[in-house]
């Protein structure tokens, strides 16, 4: 019996790390990072990639995978200026309110606390700080005390490290890429397969898989969308008894492209 | 649901038109493109030009054989494929009625008067009073060789032969029907060229020059059906032009057979 229901749960846009899929570029990834982590010398590390590719998730995975190792720090929300970076920090380890510290005091407060501490601090997004912010980030990471991994998108990423006060600095920079052909296949399967929806699962066939594959561009989110899209779909043609769309075929899967948008009419 | 759902229906059916149609047309437009591609890459060029001319100046010839011009002064004016076809018997009606021809002692006869004798008819002459005498008027075209003809030397052409009067008697000739009707089945060259021989042999060179001219249709550059030819026509008494078909085909190809019958021909005509 085809549970649509529960098959779309399974395509929600959620952080949930058990679902984590080891594609190779997500396997290269995480292993770069771990590397970069452990790395001493290294206190500045660039994660780019397109968006949907699945950085926000990888960054969860691999809190939940070295919480035990290392002291994690993520900050996925903007912060404005460097006195609500360190500010926040600062609360992160110790708990304690920073309102009587100057910025001086603060960083240098920060920069003590952090440096006898084992950590790794990500800030997703970080695009969208302001470029003077993203330049006291890169000062704070010379000192050694702070270490940090900065995630952002692919082309703006690649903007601010083409600037002058980035490309002559040692960092590191790690591509996440998109998902190939076969692996949407393998992904849509496992996930199907792994929580009993076989039934559904045997409907995305290789030729499905691959247009899905091809329309998406191997992006994460926009694969979960997709094929969420396409069981919503389907579970309407099940409870309205529509009998040319019992099953997958290239009209609804044209019609979950068109309704997300990556065909362009 | 429901809206969204048939709207996205109706979007699908209408990508899907939209999609066919630019597929059609993109195919239209790469085959348009494949087409003119090829055509001016030339692969259809050379080979197929050649065959046009080919096919052309053959039309050319056939037309010319079949046009008679009254020249204004009273005279039988023909052109030079005129009296080739005549000699070498294209002209099938004209071959029906006269099979062959055989040259009397013209001392005995009238100059006025020519004699013609249909075939498979009692012979009994027939007799026509001429008022002039057939004059043969050669108009040379200068043209490329065309191999499937043997050429004529353009010299020779540019000149105007008198004839006399002449008592014409049919003889009617034994053909090789069976060869012949082999020939239309088969057409192949040595059947052709055999039947030029056998022509040949019971001295019908006429025929046997048609047969050689066949022969010489079907493969233009075999150097037998100009030997064969300018065997004929040699022993037709043009020597000359066998000399000048031999050249003509020697100066394209090489053939040890038509090279030594052209030394034949030329201490022949020397000796003459």
């Amino acid at each position: 019996m085809k549970n649509y229901v529960k098959a779309k749960k399974l395509f929600e846009d959620s952080l949930d790390t058990n679902a984590y899929f080891d594609s190779i570029s997500a396997e290269v990834t995480r292993k770069k990072l771990t590397d970069s982590i452990k790395d001493a010398q290294n206190s500045l590390t660039f994660l780019l990639g397109k968006s949907g590719q699945g950085k926000s998730f990888l960054i969860n995975y691999l809190d939940s995978t070295l919480s035990n190792e290392l002291f994690f720090v993520l900050i996925s929300h903007p912060v404005s200026s460097e006195h609500e970076l360190l500010s926040l920090l600062y609360k992160k380890l110790s708990n304690s309110d920073t309102s009587n510290y100057d910025l001086s005091d603060l960083r240098d407060a920060v920069l003590k606390l952090y440096d006898a501490k084992k950590h790794i601090i990500f800030i997703d997004e970080a695009q969208i700080l302001d470029i003077s912010l993203l330049e006291r980030i890169r000062i704070l990471s010379d000192s050694k005390s702070l270490r940090f991994i900065l995630v952002m998108h692919e082309d703006e990423g690649e903007e601010i490290l083409s600037k002058p006060h980035f490309k002559t600095r040692r960092k590191r920079t790690i591509h996440l890429h998109s998902l190939h052909a076969n692996e949407v296949e393998r992904y849509i399967q496992q996930t199907f397969i792994g929580n009993a929806q076989g039934d559904i699962g045997s409907m995305f066939t290789s030729k499905y898989s691959e247009q899905i594959a091809k329309l998406s561009g191997g992006n994460f989110r926009y694969i979960k969308r997709f094929v969420y899209t396409i069981l919503e779909l389907l579970e309407y043609a099940k409870e309205e008894g529509i009998v040319r769309y019992q099953n997958l075929n290239s009209c609804i899967l044209t019609m979950a492209a068109l309704d997300i948008g990556l065909i362009d009419e | 649901m429901s809206n969204r759902f048939y709207e996205l229906e109706r979007r699908c059916t209408e990508y899907r038109r939209k999609k066919n149609l630019k597929s059609l047309a993109l195919g239209a437009v790469v085959g348009v493109f494949l087409v003119t591609v090829a055509f001016y890459a030339g692969v259809f060029d050379k080979s197929q030009e050649f065959i046009n001319n080919e096919v052309e100046e053959i039309s050319q010839v056939e037309e010319d054989s079949y046009e008679d011009v009254d020249s204004d002064d009273g005279y039988i004016t023909q052109t030079t494929d005129e009296i080739m076809n005549e000699e070498l018997g294209q002209k099938e009606e004209e071959d029906l009625e006269v099979e062959h021809v055989v040259f009397e002692d013209i001392k005995d006869v009238d100059e006025k008067f020519v004699v013609a004798v249909k075939d498979n008819v009692s012979i009994e002459p027939k007799e026509e009073v001429l008022d002039k005498p057939i004059v043969k008027e050669v108009e040379v075209v200068e043209k490329k060789p065309l191999f499937l003809e043997p050429q004529i030397s353009l010299d020779l052409l540019k000149k105007k032969i008198d004839k006399k009067p002449i008592k014409v008697i049919e003889k009617v000739v034994d053909v090789t029907s069976d060869m012949q009707k082999e020939f239309n089945v088969s057409h192949k060259i040595e059947t052709a060229l055999s039947i030029s021989q056998v022509y040949y042999d019971k001295k019908d060179f006429k025929s046997s020059l048609k047969w050689a001219i066949e022969a010489s249709k079907i493969d233009s550059k075999a150097p037998k059906p100009w030997v064969m030819y300018a065997r004929a026509k040699a022993k037709s008494g043009d020597v000359a032009i066998a000399i000048k078909a031999l050249q003509t085909y020697l100066s394209e190809f090489y053939s040890e057979e038509a090279s030594v019958l052209l030394d034949e021909l030329k201490s022949t005509k020397r000796l003459k």
